[in-house]
């Protein structure tokens, strides 16, 4: 029943592989091209998903992954597809540790309790925080320089025809919705970004930390928590959570001036439960890189307007020509520059678009198959 | 940059053809009552016309140096015009980048090639860059710097050296 859905683009998946003679693994771990990496187009349970990565940085920050399949350990627990889109800040360190144990920790507590709910995605939130934290312990001596590292953390779900969104961080998913009196998609954004530089956002932080008067600065015409990181939730930045790794031997620069005694960033993500509508086509994810650039309307258009088929590939494309053009430059010249140097440019990038496929989500007990992609596989 | 050239080459022959066939009529004093004869009459007109020809050949010429500037010397300096009128349109392989220091009044747009920009030595400019304004600016790169020390790193890029000896 399911396989009219599905075929045709299986097929098409496996002639692209061919016809390109792609490298080991073929098409089914993306490709590479200079500082890019995409996977064009891809299945996952409930339809199709594409998925492009650029990189700025001299080490990728930004770690991406698609999992679908079973979300649990048991056999008869819940499917779906999961997608994490972490942004990492201060080093590549903790969004990769997020990549690799997120998802095992939501598959942990999704089987306890034989359910995904929004407190399973929590507790596991919060227990890839506490894991990574101890991580940070245990190095403390050798490597103390890790408490200073973190991560934005956006994470999608979708089970049953419910769809969850968990943030922490600035990154961003944005709904792409038919809307039939102007024949067009009109987006809507599911995600509110943790950023200082947002009103509610500063507000929050004010609300929590009543005592201090400096819990969030203005420096240099930007809003910052503590005069020193934009975001207000992540997973590690340790020095900003326990005051014990605020002190030597890190490094007094990426220290707090005073003691505190309540964390000044919090790991706990906002949730948003949605059941998906018929009208509700696909999902944008996207890190930040892609958003300073983007407005949610060009990103939804530009979705409605062209094929699936490395249709994030070319959402990282309208980016990286919207960044070009505000450093006077062209896209082709753009793309010669080297990675490091490209931060002055735009930051890493990571787009993964999901296509909701509606006949694909009434027979969603189809355990087809699973898949499991990592963005921007072999970057340094 | 080619066709540029080619084009300023044309309009230039254009422009003194038409205004030697104009003096021509006006001398020949033909039936040409309505390009303004009292004053054709009146004034020598070989000597405006020949006037504003040269105005416009040495025009041309400042272009036409400019490009040649562009080609030989890596960038054009347009910091003396008001840029945010009607700024030049950047050439290919090339970036504009904002020199000078925020104390020391305005800055002014260099056009860069791309390539200088994996050169060490300008990686050294755009740390400066970065401690001074951060990576999200808006507008084009900005180094603070001043725009001797710019040059002679550009010279010595372009010299192909890169021994550290910088300041």
């Amino acid at each position: 029943m399911v396989k009219p859905c599905w075929k045709p683009s299986v097929e098409g998946d496996g002639n692209r592989r061919r016809e390109n003679g792609s490298r080991k693994g073929g098409d089914l771990i993306g490709r590479v091209d200079g500082l890019l990496w995409y996977k064009d187009i891809g299945n996952h349970i409930d339809g199709e998903f594409s998925m492009a990565v650029i990189q700025a940085n001299s080490l990728m920050e930004d770690q991406s992954q698609i999992e679908s399949g079973p979300l649990s350990s048991l056999d008869a627990g819940p499917c779906g597809t999961f997608v994490g889109i972490y942004d990492g800040h201060g080093g590549p360190e903790t969004s990769r540790f997020v990549n690799q144990s997120l998802f095992t920790n939501l598959k942990k507590f999704a089987s306890e309790n034989q359910e995904i709910s929004a407190n399973v995605i929590k507790k596991a939130f919060l227990a890839t925080e506490e894991e990574f934290l101890s991580l940070v312990r245990q190095q403390w001596s050798v490597k103390p320089l890790l408490a200073s590292v973190g991560t934005c953390c956006l994470v999608g779900l979708i089970c049953n025809g419910i769809l969850y969104i968990a943030n922490a961080g600035d990154s961003r998913v944005v709904l792409g919705r038919a809307n039939k009196t102007v024949r067009g998609v009109t987006p809507v954004q599911l995600s509110t970004e943790h950023n200082a530089n947002l009103e509610p956002i500063r507000d929050e932080l004010r609300s929590l930390h009543p005592d201090d008067s400096q819990i969030v600065v203005l420096k240099h015409k930007v809003w910052r928590v503590k005069g020193i990181i934009q975001v207000s939730r992540s997973i590690g930045d340790a020095y900003l959570k326990r005051s014990e790794f605020n002190r030597e031997p890190l490094l007094a620069k990426f220290r707090v001036a005073e003691p505190f005694h309540k964390p000044i960033l919090s790991a706990e993500p906002s949730i948003l439960v949605h059941k998906l509508q018929a009208e509700d086509q696909f999902l944008v994810f996207a890190s930040d890189g892609l958003w300073e650039h983007l407005s949610n309307q060009e990103a939804v258009d530009i979705v409605n307007s062209y094929p699936r088929q490395g249709i994030a590939r070319r959402l990282v494309k309208a980016g990286l020509r919207v960044a070009a053009k505000k450093r006077e430059m062209r896209y082709t010249d753009l793309k010669k520059i080297d990675r490091g140097v490209r931060r002055h440019f735009h930051d890493d990038i990571t787009v993964v678009v999901v296509f909701i496929d509606q006949c694909l989500i009434k027979t969603a007990s189809s355990r087809s198959s699973t898949v499991s992609i990592r963005g921007g596989g072999g970057f340094p | 940059m080619v066709r540029k050239r080619i084009r300023g080459f044309l309009l230039k022959h254009r422009v003194t053809t038409l205004f030697r066939r104009l003096f021509r009529r006006n001398c020949s004093q033909s039936a040409y009552s309505r390009l303004d004869p009292p004053r054709c009459n009146r004034v020598e007109p070989f000597s405006k016309l020949a006037s504003w020809t040269r105005c416009l050949r040495t025009k041309a010429k400042e272009i036409l140096s400019k490009n040649y500037n562009n080609s030989c010397r890596g960038f054009i300096r347009v910091g003396q015009e008001p840029f945010i009128e009607k700024p030049a349109p950047v050439p290919k392989g090339h970036m504009a980048v904002y020199v000078g220091q925020k104390d020391g009044g305005d800055f002014q747009r260099i056009f860069v090639p791309v390539a200088f920009f994996n050169h060490p030595l300008f990686g050294d400019l755009l740390k400066e860059s970065e401690k001074e304004y951060g990576f999200n600016y808006p507008g084009g790169i900005t180094i603070p710097c001043r725009i001797s020390e710019f040059e002679r790193i550009q010279t010595r890029i372009k010299s192909g050296q890169s021994t550290r000896k910088l300041r």
